[in-house]
């Protein structure tokens, strides 16, 4: 569904990532794992057009239409939402008024209807929020605010990035239990993510990103047993920092 | 007949209270025309980001526009006014995008020069096109003929500032809260990234707020003309007190801008009727530095973070 192959993107004269090529299949979640500064965020922000001139080099084609050169407000057109990272809500927007700015490329007026309905089903509690301020949510129904205004483009590729930041642990998990359920109602997803354990639980593909390169790609369940990546990801979140050390030496060596 | 003091008091207290709300109701009237000019700067202020120093002249060359339907080509007012604003609708957009787009990486400071460079290409333009000499602007609508409001008088032109002002600041608002492309210049101005990301073609919807802007000017600058008659300065001195109104409301409100204006229109006459006519225009002036000094964000302002 989505190709992308050997892109260089740079900020200016810094290049950010390195030749990455990687794939997306139709219906299915793939993974982009990496710490922080590893390019997860500009791979997304360059598939859907943010960075103006870039990619410098190679090509992303969605459903067979080339996305290079192409501004997000076209891109957004073909079916891809990219869901940014951090609250990106219109504060000043009600709810609803948020929403409905997700489906502002659409003109099928009972689509939209049914697709407003199905994210107040996912998220409840923002039909319980319709006519208040979006700014005046909490950081969990802001995010849930995120992701349902993505899903109100009715989008066929979701671009996910940091779902799961800065949310409580058992926000965390209902988060990813909608992100598999948007999945199995249709939506193919590209989700980025620190927390590794958890995308690796719904991703069935995966791609590990450091300083710009792929170092590694496997399927999820392969990619949670590989011996590197428990350590240098999925360790982290329970032995802390003594192993910090070991997982520098260890990143080394994928280059 | 016998007039007792108590009698005699309250009648004091009666014309006291008739001349407050005169000058309240006439001072509205004036306001509102401020509160149109300085709705036309904040609509582009809050999703371009630039000060619009050339608001009142681009109001001044659509009221000369309107002259022209009106002198030269001997249209019957209506029809001069509509087509006015139609004009006023395409030249406020094409100012967006024949001069502010082509600025690449605009700084908001490099816009405002813009702006200004606007103004003055468009005061000489119309001192050449017009002339400077001071024209009438012939209207309907009479400076003499009066209504009665209970004890309050309103001029015939004063009570359609009034009514037109109220109608298109209504129109304003239902725009921006019910229809899809006024909500999306309300999200623009919060966040313009992510306000792509939903597909909005933000390039265009920047030229309809300057667009907006300047039909709200227009408006305003045909309403006001009857008055102040028609010459190149004739925007100068309303446009330095939608300023202060925008500042007073706080630069980032709509509803702060048709607040400012009104309570400066007041104000002014207030001060005018009961101080002395010669400090009414200074009010404005006062007014921008005590509001930058006490409470920069306006009466009600909000500075929001934006976010990169």
């Amino acid at each position: 569904m989505l190709r992308i192959s050997n892109i260089e993107t740079s900020y200016g004269p810094i290049r950010a990532i390195n030749g990455v090529s990687l794939e997306v299949p139709e219906g299915r979640i793939v993974t982009l794992l990496g710490g922080n500064g590893a390019g997860k965020s500009t791979i997304l922000k360059t598939i859907s057009g943010l960075l103006e001139d870039q990619p410098d080099k190679g090509t992303i084609e969605f459903m067979g239409t080339r996305l290079n050169g192409l501004d997000p407000e076209q891109i957004v057109r073909l079916g891809i939402t990219h869901v940014q990272e951090g609250r990106t809500i219109f504060e000043e927007l009600t709810v609803e008024e948020n929403l409905l700015m997700g489906a502002y490329v659409r003109r099928d007026v009972h689509g939209v209807q049914r697709d407003r309905a199905r994210v107040l089903g996912h998220f409840p509690v923002l039909g319980q929020r319709l006519n208040q301020r979006a700014g005046t949510l909490s950081g969990g129904e802001q995010q849930m605010l995120v992701i349902g205004r993505g899903l109100m483009a009715h989008p066929r590729l979701m671009l996910l990035d940091e779902p799961s930041l800065g949310l409580a642990p058992a926000m965390v998990k209902e988060i990813f239990q909608i992100i598999k359920t948007i999945n199995e109602e249709g939506t193919t997803i590209l989700l980025v993510e620190q927390n590794a354990r958890m995308a690796l639980q719904v991703a069935h593909y995966g791609y590990l990103l450091e300083a710009g390169r792929i170092v590694l790609s496997d399927d999820a369940r392969a990619l949670s047993e590989n011996e590197d990546v428990r350590d240098a990801y999925l360790g982290i979140a329970v032995e802390g920092s003594p192993k910090g050390f070991k997982r520098y030496k260890k990143k080394k060596r994928w280059r | 007949m016998h007039i007792s003091h108590p009698a005699r008091r309250t009648s004091d207290l009666a014309l006291f209270k008739a001349m407050l709300a005169q000058l309240i109701v006439s001072g509205l009237a004036t306001g509102s025309l401020y509160a149109l000019l300085a709705l036309g700067l904040v609509i582009v202020y809050k999703t371009s980001n630039v000060l619009n120093f050339a608001q009142g002249e681009m109001a001044m060359v659509s009221t000369f526009v309107a002259f022209t339907f009106l002198e030269t080509l001997q249209m019957p007012y209506l029809w001069a006014f509509l087509l006015a604003i139609v004009a006023s609708f395409l030249f406020g957009a094409a100012i967006e995008v024949a001069l502010l787009r082509p600025a690449t990486n605009p700084t908001p400071l490099g816009l405002i020069i813009v702006t200004l460079g606007v103004q003055q290409v468009l005061y000489g333009a119309a001192g050449w096109i017009w002339g400077y000499d001071t024209k009438t602007f012939p209207s309907p609508l009479s400076d003499t003929k009066i209504y009665r409001l209970g004890r309050v008088v309103l001029s015939e032109v004063n009570l359609w500032i009034l009514t037109a002002s109220i109608i298109l600041m209504v129109a304003l608002l239902l725009f921006f809260r019910y229809t899809r492309v006024g909500v999306a210049m309300r999200a623009i101005s919060q966040n313009p990234t992510t306000a792509r990301l939903m597909g909005t073609r933000t390039p265009w919807v920047l030229s309809l707020t300057w667009a907006i802007a300047s039909v709200l000017g227009a408006v305003a600058g045909m309403l006001i003309a009857p008055i102040t008659f028609l010459d190149p300065n004739m925007m100068l001195n309303p446009l330095l007190k939608a300023f202060a109104a925008a500042t007073l409301g706080g630069m980032n409100s709509l509803a702060g801008a048709v607040v400012g204006g009104g309570s400066l229109g007041i104000l002014e006459n207030l001060v005018g009727g009961y101080l002395t006519p010669e400090l009414k225009d200074s009010v404005a002036f006062f007014v921008i530095i005590l509001v930058l000094c006490l409470r920069p964000s306006g009466l009600m302002g909000r500075h929001y973070r934006r976010r990169v």
